[in-house]
């Protein structure tokens, strides 16, 4: 029995803290100079392909699904936890009664948040440049792109000591050379179910005859899969480990 | 009832550094001050209290419940950590606001709490001022702020005097003297001795991680009974007084110290405090002035951090 001491909480208190965080970590992330800076690129890349006369709706759609929220994602996913306690900010949050793994998990969305915010619009209006369906389905693929990205790497900054290292090798190997590999290999990269959703081209190169796309709805629970697994992970991971900031 | 806070038998280790050894450490209602010299375990015992550390052996219980492992205990704790680290680019107000948040209010009960938070720490005008344009003794008040805008029942506050002028001061140490009044459990760690001194006569001493001792600075000190008391007399004639004062049992020596001043070592505070003054009445001379330089903080820290 709890002491009666000890005030109450309101009912849905974690979720509700949780929600609360994600806005209020939101709020922080758009004031970054580095978001303005992916902004600037995000936008720059799409005005210039558009007024260069030279914007090919696929390319476009490819660029805003496979190659950017995966960069931003690193960018901003595998720094989560690790930027609080460089600043020592993370003993704030902490001291709060509020389960760790919901405050990380609001973290991750609201640093997934901008990633989608900078790369969905762009894909829909290059989908757009081929018919409807096939902008809902690039606008979808951003969507889980990245979030699934964002929290993939989130989890990498939990688990190793370099993970803008691991990402970017991980992205240049994995996703770059593996996601070429038509057949099991190739589904295991993200990149090859992010095509399946949004129905991209298949990869160039002399493998791309035999490359056939998994049906979207396989695509789909993988890549929802691969963000609450990852999200659960790391949640664990932050839940259990105890963080020195200073001694 | 269990004390709101408890250490039993707590050791924690950074890597081969036992920073906290065996600590069995009960805490009440009222002020208590810890202390001990850098490195000796403070903060450590404070982050275990807050559920920011586990203990390696041991456990640590916050109103009867784990803080590391059960976060809604976390409700009755308000924390003022050691480090002077912000959301700088928030102002004072929206930094109190958002963590008061986190602990169950809605967004008008937090709005309102965190201006009375403010208020109380002497912030209430530079609430929508920026962290980062703040000076030391604002960001100190205002991280105090953000420790009690949620009411809570235990305040740990790591060096909460750091950086602020004389007069904030002296503000923040009625402001800790009024929260443990209220009934709150208050563990205040500092190494102005005077200043905790100033806010209370609970004390725990820690060096190397042990528990050096804990209880009423004048309990302990008394308990020292193998270090006398100095006592100063400020009387007329202070070598008439010298030989009679150096007849009694307990007084070990005496010395004047300058024409109106007599000093005497005692092993007993108490006696030598309700004799004196007919000694001196029996010399016809009025005790003008009577102090211990043994009896205060400073001289019980320095005495037991000297205690290997």
């Amino acid at each position: 029995m709890s002491d009666p001491r000890l005030p109450p909480l309101p009912a849905g208190h974690d979720l509700s803290a949780a929600a609360f965080w994600w806005s209020f970590n939101l709020r922080r992330n758009l004031r970054k100079r580095s978001l303005k800076l992916w902004a600037l690129g995000a936008i720059g890349i799409y005005v210039l392909q558009v007024v260069a006369g030279r914007a090919r709706p696929a390319e476009l759609g490819s660029f805003y699904v496979l190659i950017l929220p995966p960069l931003m994602g690193l960018f901003f996913g595998s720094g989560v936890v690790r930027e609080e306690i460089e600043d020592q900010t993370l003993t704030y949050p902490f001291a709060r009664p509020v389960g760790r793994h919901w405050l990380y998990g609001a973290r991750v969305l609201a640093s997934a948040a901008p990633v989608v915010a900078l790369t969905l619009p762009f894909a829909c209006l290059a989908g757009l440049g081929i018919g409807p369906q096939t902008a809902t389905g690039y606008t979808l693929a951003a969507l889980l792109s990245g979030t699934a990205y964002t929290c993939l790497f989130a989890l990498s900054g939990q688990l190793i000591k370099w993970p803008a290292w691991f990402g970017l090798a991980y992205l240049l190997f994995w996703e770059g050379v593996v996601g070429r590999v038509p057949g099991f290999l190739g589904r295991l990269t993200l990149s090859t179910h992010l095509r399946g959703i949004s129905g991209l081209p298949p990869p160039e190169g002399d493998l791309s005859v035999a490359w056939v796309a998994p049906a979207w709805p396989t695509s789909l629970a993988v890549l929802l899969g691969v963000t609450l697994v990852t999200l659960w992970l790391a949640g664990l991971r932050v839940q259990r480990k105890e963080f020195v900031l200073t001694r | 009832m269990e004390p709101m806070l408890v250490a039993r038998g707590v050791s924690k280790l950074f890597g081969q550094v036992r920073a906290l050894n065996d600590v069995d450490l009960t805490v009440g209602p009222g002020v208590t001050g810890l202390l001990g010299p850098n490195g000796s375990g403070k903060s450590t015992l404070m982050k275990l209290f807050a559920g920011q550390l586990l203990p390696d052996e041991g456990e640590v219980r916050l109103l009867g419940g784990d803080p590391f492992r059960e976060p809604r205990y976390l409700r009755a704790l308000g924390l003022c950590p050691e480090q002077d680290k912000f959301y700088e680019e928030l102002t004072g107000h929206a930094f109190v606001f958002a963590l008061t948040r986190l602990h169950g209010f809605g967004a008008a009960d937090a709005r309102k709490r965190t201006t009375s938070a403010l208020d109380r720490v002497g912030m209430g005008e530079y609430g929508h001022k920026r962290i980062g344009e703040m000076s030391r003794g604002m960001r100190q008040r205002t991280k105090i702020a953000q420790a009690i805008a949620h009411d809570p029942p235990v305040v740990l506050l790591d060096e909460p005097l750091t950086g602020a002028d004389p007069v904030a001061r002296a503000d923040l140490i009625d402001l800790v003297r009024g929260l443990g009044a209220e009934g709150r459990c208050v563990l205040v760690s500092s190494h102005v001795l005077h200043e905790v001194e100033a806010m209370t006569h609970q004390v725990v001493f820690i060096r190397f991680g042990r528990l050096r001792a804990h209880g009423d600075i004048l309990r302990l000190r008394a308990l020292l009974t193998d270090r006398p008391y100095r006592i100063h007399v400020e009387v007329d004639d202070p070598r008439a007084l010298a030989a009679r004062m150096i007849a009694l049992p307990h007084v070990q020596a005496t010395s004047v110290v300058d024409a109106g001043t007599l000093e005497v070592t005692t092993t007993d505070l108490d006696a030598a405090a309700r004799e004196l003054p007919d000694h001196a009445a029996a010399l016809g001379q009025v005790v003008r002035r009577f102090t211990s330089p043994d009896a205060d903080l400073e001289s019980l820290y320095r005495y037991l951090i000297s205690r290997v």
